[in-house]
């Protein structure tokens, strides 16, 4: 009875939805556009008769597949954090792109790399997660997320701030840069071309923690919805479940900017796609949110390396182009 | 520097006199008052004046040809030999150097290393003037250049606040091959009257060149990548360094098609691309290539069963791009190819 109350099988139909274009993108970005014409059989073979000395199978094993793994992550983590963001702040503009994690994370990587700040032999990827924590955590401490006393817009205006004294920092090492720059970029537009195992083996556990984080929010959130007033006198602990959103954002974004660099408007877009066709239920809505994320990385990923092939476009690009029309229609529709 | 200030107002000094003024006006609008001590001179006999007038254009005559020059911004008439000049990309200095002629500002990022040893060996000392990305104009200004060589490429949008400072030539730099560069180089040569020595020099370095070439003779492909941690971006024939490769003679793997100059390169591209040399410039100590050695895919490369994976200077492979660079690059081959 509770149970079809939560997950109506209409709903549930969109769900299902969302799981197969995930599939469809997930397997297409296993093997398009490759220059060994790799196709859809070598995906099948891989799983049904694995052959080691198969040219095509390795690529598909040792390249395609962490890569399409990662994406997928990558994707249902922003859109859980986006989601995450739009019901704490109950603002549907919103997105992790506020917590300055990913400015953060860019900015303390691109210092890194000019060893301006060379920060005690870590590699790369801790440079990034240590920044991702600091920017986010500097936007929670300000924003008063441990005050009892919440002020939503307290916490954009912190971000806002952050996000814009980072994003200068970074600036000003690009052009100190000049030519490392060029690298450099590629990275800060939010790039999968990089992905092995080893960044899988780094991505999953984080965002499985991260995951459960945020599955425990659900019943907050929905409260939230009606008021931090209301939920608080609904009996849920408004503080505690504050810190909670926060902590799930954090280690969701932080990780998969760590492992992909900033890509941009996933975590704005995803929550919308879900609201459209899940309602407002926040149980129905995380996992619907984190699959339309986890799809439209995978879709942008096939975008991306189609665009000037055999040059990898970064994905954030890709994910950029579809954002910002989104964006400007969201705002037009909450002009009418 | 004196001999062309006497010339100047020498020529200033006959045109007053003819025109019957201590004021003058030239061509570009600038008015020069002629000193008190000429216009004695004036007064003075015209023997005198006259022996003094042909003694300085017989010593100076070189100089006093006006000079018209094509770049990427029109036509530039140099009409004395520069003699202060700024240049904001490498491989306009590398020009200056076979010229021996030395810049007194270059666009260095402040960092006089950027600049390769054998063109900084060839130029006196020069005064930094920013990045090449965003030079200081007031920096360049102080200098009082008479003329700066600025790239068409990323100094588009200065152009004009460059020519309210000097005369600007506007030539490629960045993503240019190496046969645009020699022409552009020739040109340069023209603009501070040394073509005969620039000739004879490249006449060297065309015997080199063809030298090297006689004696490469290789099926092999060669390529030439910067790697960073980030990434690897490999250099197509369109590039400075694929174009030396490729004057000498060398096959690229990358498929001539491709028109791009700087190929963001993923592992699964470059196991593609597999070729038998590959030549790296490192932006930074640890690499995307230390990731993908551990791959099981790194066991089908060319390069990992020859051995032939050489670390190469970045700033003479990808920075510099000069005529002094492609003999390094040449030479650099050359001592891997036949050790």
């Amino acid at each position: 009875m509770t149970l079809s109350f939560l997950f109506p099988p209409k709903k549930l139909m969109s769900v299902f939805i969302l799981i197969t274009v995930l599939l469809m993108g997930f397997v297409c970005s296993l093997y398009g556009q490759s220059e060994f014409s790799l196709r859809v059989n070598d995906v099948w073979n891989l799983f049904v008769s694995y052959d080691e000395s198969n040219i095509n199978q390795q690529i598909i094993l040792s390249l395609r597949l962490p890569r399409s793994l990662t994406a997928a992550v990558i994707g249902f983590n922003l859109g859980i954090a986006g989601l995450l963001m739009q019901g704490l702040t109950r603002n549907p503009l919103a997105s992790p792109t506020l917590f300055a994690i990913s400015s953060g994370a860019a900015c303390l990587t691109a210092l890194n790399s000019l060893t301006v700040a060379s920060i005690g032999g870590l590699s790369n990827e801790a440079v990034a997660f240590v920044g991702a924590l600091t920017g986010g955590g500097l936007v929670f401490l300000l924003g008063g997320g441990l005050s009892s006393n919440q002020n939503a817009l307290r916490l954009i205006l912190a971000g806002i701030a952050i996000n814009g004294l980072l994003t200068s920092l970074t600036r000003a090492v690009l052009i100190i840069a000049d030519d490392m720059a060029y690298s450099l970029l590629h990275w800060l537009s939010g790039s999968l071309s990089g992905i092995d195992w080893s960044s899988w083996s780094q991505l999953w556990p984080l965002s499985l923690l991260g995951l459960f984080i945020a599955t425990s929010t659900c019943r907050g959130l929905n409260l939230n919805a009606l008021g931090e007033q209301t939920a608080a006198s609904l009996g849920v602990n408004v503080t505690w479940l504050r810190i909670r959103i926060c902590l799930a954002v954090l280690i969701l974004t932080s990780i998969s900017v760590t492992v992909a660099g900033p890509i941009a408007f996933v975590g704005l877009i995803a929550p919308h796609l879900a609201r459209a066709w899940c309602g407002s239920n926040h149980f129905m809505l995380l996992p619907a949110a984190g699959l339309s994320g986890a799809a439209l990385v995978c879709w942008a990923d096939l975008v991306s390396r189609n665009i000037i092939p055999p040059a990898e476009t970064p994905v954030g690009i890709i994910t950029a182009l579809i954002g910002t029309p989104f964006f400007i229609y969201l705002i037009l529709k909450g002009k009418r | 520097m004196g001999c062309f200030k006497a010339i100047d107002r020498s020529q200033l000094v006959v045109l007053a006199k003819t025109k019957k003024t201590n004021e003058i006006k030239n061509g570009n609008g600038y008015h020069y008052r002629l000193l008190f001590y000429e216009v004695i001179m004036i007064q003075r006999s015209t023997l005198l004046l006259s022996i003094l007038f042909i003694a300085s254009f017989g010593v100076c005559s070189a100089q006093i040809q006006a000079i018209e020059l094509e770049h990427d911004k029109g036509t530039l008439v140099i009409k004395k030999t520069p003699s202060r000049i700024v240049v904001l990309a490498f491989s306009f200095a590398d020009a200056l150097a076979i010229a021996d002629v030395s810049p007194v500002g270059i666009a260095d990022d402040g960092d006089i290393n950027k600049l390769i040893p054998s063109v900084r060996s060839r130029i006196g000392t020069w005064q930094s003037v920013g990045s090449r990305y965003q030079p200081s104009l007031e920096a360049i200004s102080s200098l009082k250049p008479d003329l700066i060589i600025a790239d068409s490429g990323r100094h588009q949008s200065i152009y004009n606040d460059l020519m309210a400072i000097a005369p600007t030539l506007m030539f490629k730099s960045q993503g240019v091959t190496y046969r645009e560069n020699l022409q552009i180089t020739q040109k340069i040569a023209k603009a501070v009257n040394k073509v005969d020595l620039v000739n004879s020099r490249l006449e060297e370095h065309f015997q080199l060149m063809g030298r090297l070439k006689a004696k490469f003779k290789s099926n092999d492909t060669f390529q030439f990548a910067v790697i960073s941690d980030k990434g690897m971006w490999a250099h197509s024939p369109d590039s400075y360094a694929g174009s030396v490769i490729a004057e000498l003679g060398l096959n690229s793997p990358i498929d001539s098609k491709n028109k791009n100059a700087y190929i963001s390169t993923g592992f699964e591209q470059f196991i593609k691309l597999n070729p038998d040399w590959l030549f790296v410039g490192k932006y930074t100590n640890r690499t995307v290539l230390d990731k993908w050695k551990e791959s099981p895919l790194w066991k089908l490369l060319k390069i990992n069963k020859s051995k032939q994976l050489i670390s190469v200077p970045i700033n003479e492979w990808s920075l510099a791009s000069g005529v002094l660079s492609a003999e390094k690059i040449a030479l650099e081959i050359e001592s891997q190819i036949q050790p």
